[in-house]
């Protein structure tokens, strides 16, 4: 399982996914990484919090 | 191996145990009237009073808490054991708390409530907030009634089975999760109320699309790593491109992959559409420019 992080209409998301597996994101996606590397880019903001406030997205990979 | 008292329904005992000095940090909340929560933490400790407590067990072992209250099910609504200490039939022992409003119960491995002699409704009628994380919770729930009060459901990693698919989803429920492999039945009878937010069904044995008329807010569809056939794939993706215009969320999702089907056909200039991958390529693009907010949808390729 391998998760899918990505920005649509200013909101970061996140959606699992399996081996074989196609995943359709909108187009209007600004932002589509996997995991690793969005823990990439996070190191390299300085931190997760950091990154997220630097792209100026509401995250609402957490809430139900 | 959990028991009521004799005496009656003000106390609940259960089973804590772990093989190493451990903490545990049980939370309660009483409802109106008077009185005061009493633990007896079974190590020949102090009894202490209150209602969040936080009690470190110097060695290894199984201790039995005691739990004493004023009328425990009339005033006891909310009850959380944190931990992965709790063993035994810990739901069965809050079968006299009738007020009970909240039961959180997670990362207890060692919890073995038998489900089948659990009537939901009935020993909690108000029940708001249920969540149950055990891998040896067992037993068949097919009867279960949920209650009409209930807002959270959320049965986990269990060893719960039996066919669900006479279930009623209730008019309040926003979140509903099951992930547990061994239930199993045709929910195309089920509604999906308006209050849902979240749907998971992940790695069940369900089979069928439910009817997403009602639910506007729906944000979270998650239906993965089950084993729907392709028809049935198909018809959850109809669903949701039926009912396009109607949901509010801004970006929802729906996953329908892993050891699913993969919807059938292509979705090139079709109209109207009429295969499964139509519908998640219009979902996701909206080609028509009709403007209904677009959906992250993962299926099996």
């Amino acid at each position: 399982m391998a998760t899918l992080i990505y920005i649509y209409a200013g909101v970061l998301q996140n959606i699992e996914r399996g081996p074989g597996d196609i995943t359709g994101i909108p187009p209007g996606a600004s932002l589509i990484v996997e995991a690793p590397e969005w823990e990439t880019m996070c190191e390299q903001a300085g931190g997760e919090a950091a990154l997220i406030a630097e792209l100026g997205v509401t995250d609402r990979r957490q809430e139900p | 191996m959990l028991y009521l008292a004799r005496d009656g329904m003000n106390v609940i005992r259960y089973y804590v145990k772990h093989t190493a000095g451990f903490t545990i940090t049980p939370v309660i909340v009483r409802g109106a009237g008077a009185g005061v929560a009493t633990w007896d933490w079974g190590d020949g400790s102090a009894t202490e009073v209150g209602d969040n407590m936080n009690h470190v067990y110097a060695g290894a072992g199984t201790y039995t808490v005691t739990l004493s209250l004023v009328n425990a099910q009339t005033y006891l609504t909310s009850i959380d054991v944190n931990g992965d200490c709790v063993v035994g039939d810990f739901l069965g022992a809050l079968r006299h708390c009738r007020a009970l409003t909240n039961i959180t119960a997670h990362t207890n491995a060692g919890l073995n409530t038998n489900c089948a002699t659990v009537n939901l409704s009935g020993w909690w009628p108000s029940l708001v907030y249920f969540y149950v994380n055990s891998t040896a919770v067992s037993g068949d729930i097919s009867g279960w009634v949920l209650p009409a009060s209930l807002v959270y459901f959320h049965v986990h990693t269990t060893a719960v089975s039996g066919d669900i698919s006479g279930w009623v989803l209730p008019a309040s429920l926003v979140y509903f999760y099951v992930h547990t492999t061994a239930v199993s039945g045709d929910i195309s009878g089920w509604v999906l109320p308006a209050s849902l937010i979240v749907f998971l069904g992940y790695a069940t044995a369900l089979t069928g699309a439910p009817d997403f008329t009602s639910a506007v807010a729906l944000a979270t569809f998650r239906y993965d790593n089950c084993a729907l056939p392709q028809g049935d794939v198909d018809a959850n993706l109809l669903g949701l491109y039926n009912r396009r215009a109607s949901f509010t969320n801004a970006t929802p999702t729906a996953n329908l992959g892993g050891t699913n089907a993969a919807p059938s056909g292509v979705y090139q200039d079709a109209t109207p559409p009429t295969t499964g991958l139509e519908y998640k390529y219009k979902l996701v693009v909206d080609p028509d420019a009709e403007g209904f907010n677009k959906w992250a949808i993962t299926v099996t390729a």
